[in-house]
């Protein structure tokens, strides 16, 4: 079971809302992918044209991690956290601390000062983070339930591109490691798993594929294909061959 | 007729408004939106008794899908 904060959950898969172009998909792909905690954002209404409630597609079951895109510092994120803990959401939330608009890489120094706030205040802090065994430390001790390190850039689907790091970070983190960001296939997002990950977070890859139910089911297959490989702790890749079948006994005339 | 900030750009609004007025004068429906007056959130059964001030700064937030 994977836990965050006073939660378990079964499934190993975090999905989100972005990007889907019916909202009506959002349902079917939970059904079909088991995930069970979704991201979602707060923003202004828009007066002239006032959008859909994306709350309204989202299962009552499913846990909701409302991010804090938007914010470009601490205190914009403390806001953005409250404001959708006042609106029910709950208590978890994911810290995403953005002012780089090219790469969509987050501000890890802001990151912590947030989540030294809101786990004081009683979240269950997610933070969204460049991958960095310092940083993720401090997050530790500043009350982070999990860290969540990118893969790659936001939407990119380049996928691992971090993963020596990530793999540093798996091996010293006390928390759970959930990799957030640039996973674009399920074999991705298998490996990710497969060096030790908690969990993944993956929007972009099912949201804008053309059946995204069938997506998310590809890719909690591969979630869970890579946790039971990691289970069962597989052998390191070797420069040689090694027999599969033994090497006497052979029929030489 | 009253001023106030609503998203970040000006509105003028009739005297001794809620903010259950307001939203209803926008059109949008009460129970999809979230209300903020001067940084502290407004509870939706507190809505019918806000008045609003002159130079209020109002927020009405929503959810919309993001990762």
């Amino acid at each position: 079971m994977l836990k965050i904060g006073d939660k378990e959950f079964s499934s190993r898969l975090l999905s989100g809302t972005g990007k889907f172009r019916d909202k009506n998909d959002i349902k079917k792909m939970l059904e079909k992918s088991g995930s069970q905690i979704i991201t979602i954002a707060l923003r202004r209404v828009n007066l002239e044209n006032p959008q859909d409630n994306v709350l309204n597609y989202i299962p009552k079951h499913i846990t909701l991690l409302p991010n804090t895109s938007g914010a470009r510092n601490a205190d914009e994120a403390v806001r953005i956290a409250n404001i959708a803990r006042e609106a029910g959401c709950g208590d978890f939330i994911k810290i995403e601390v953005i002012h780089d608009a090219k790469y969509l890489m987050p501000d890890n120094e802001e990151t912590i000062k947030a989540t030294k706030i809101l786990a004081k205040d009683g979240f269950t802090v997610l933070p969204y983070i460049m991958p960095d065994i310092v940083t993720c430390k401090k997050l530790e001790d500043a009350g982070a339930s999990v860290v969540m390190p990118l893969g790659s850039p936001i939407g990119s689907n380049a996928g691992l591109q971090t993963k020596s790091i990530l793999e540093m970070i798996i091996e010293n983190s006390n928390i759970p490691v959930i990799v957030d960001a640039g996973i674009g296939l399920p074999s991705q997002a298998a490996n990710a798993m497969e060096i030790g990950a908690d969990a993944v977070l993956i929007n972009t890859a099912i949201a804008t594929s053309s059946n995204p139910a069938l997506a998310g089911e590809a890719f909690s297959l591969a979630v869970r294909a890579g946790r039971i490989a990691y289970l069962s702790k597989l052998q390191k890749q070797s420069q040689y061959a090694n027999a599969s079948s033994p090497l006497t006994g052979f029929l030489n005339l | 007729m009253i001023k106030i900030k609503l998203n970040n750009k000006d509105k003028d609004i009739e005297e001794n408004s809620s903010i259950s007025a307001l939203i209803e004068l926008l059109e949008l429906n009460p129970h999809s939106i979230v209300t903020e007056v001067n940084l502290n959130i407004i509870q939706k059964d507190k809505r019918e008794d806000y008045i609003l001030n002159d130079g209020d700064k109002v927020e009405i937030i929503t959810f919309l899908g993001g990762g």
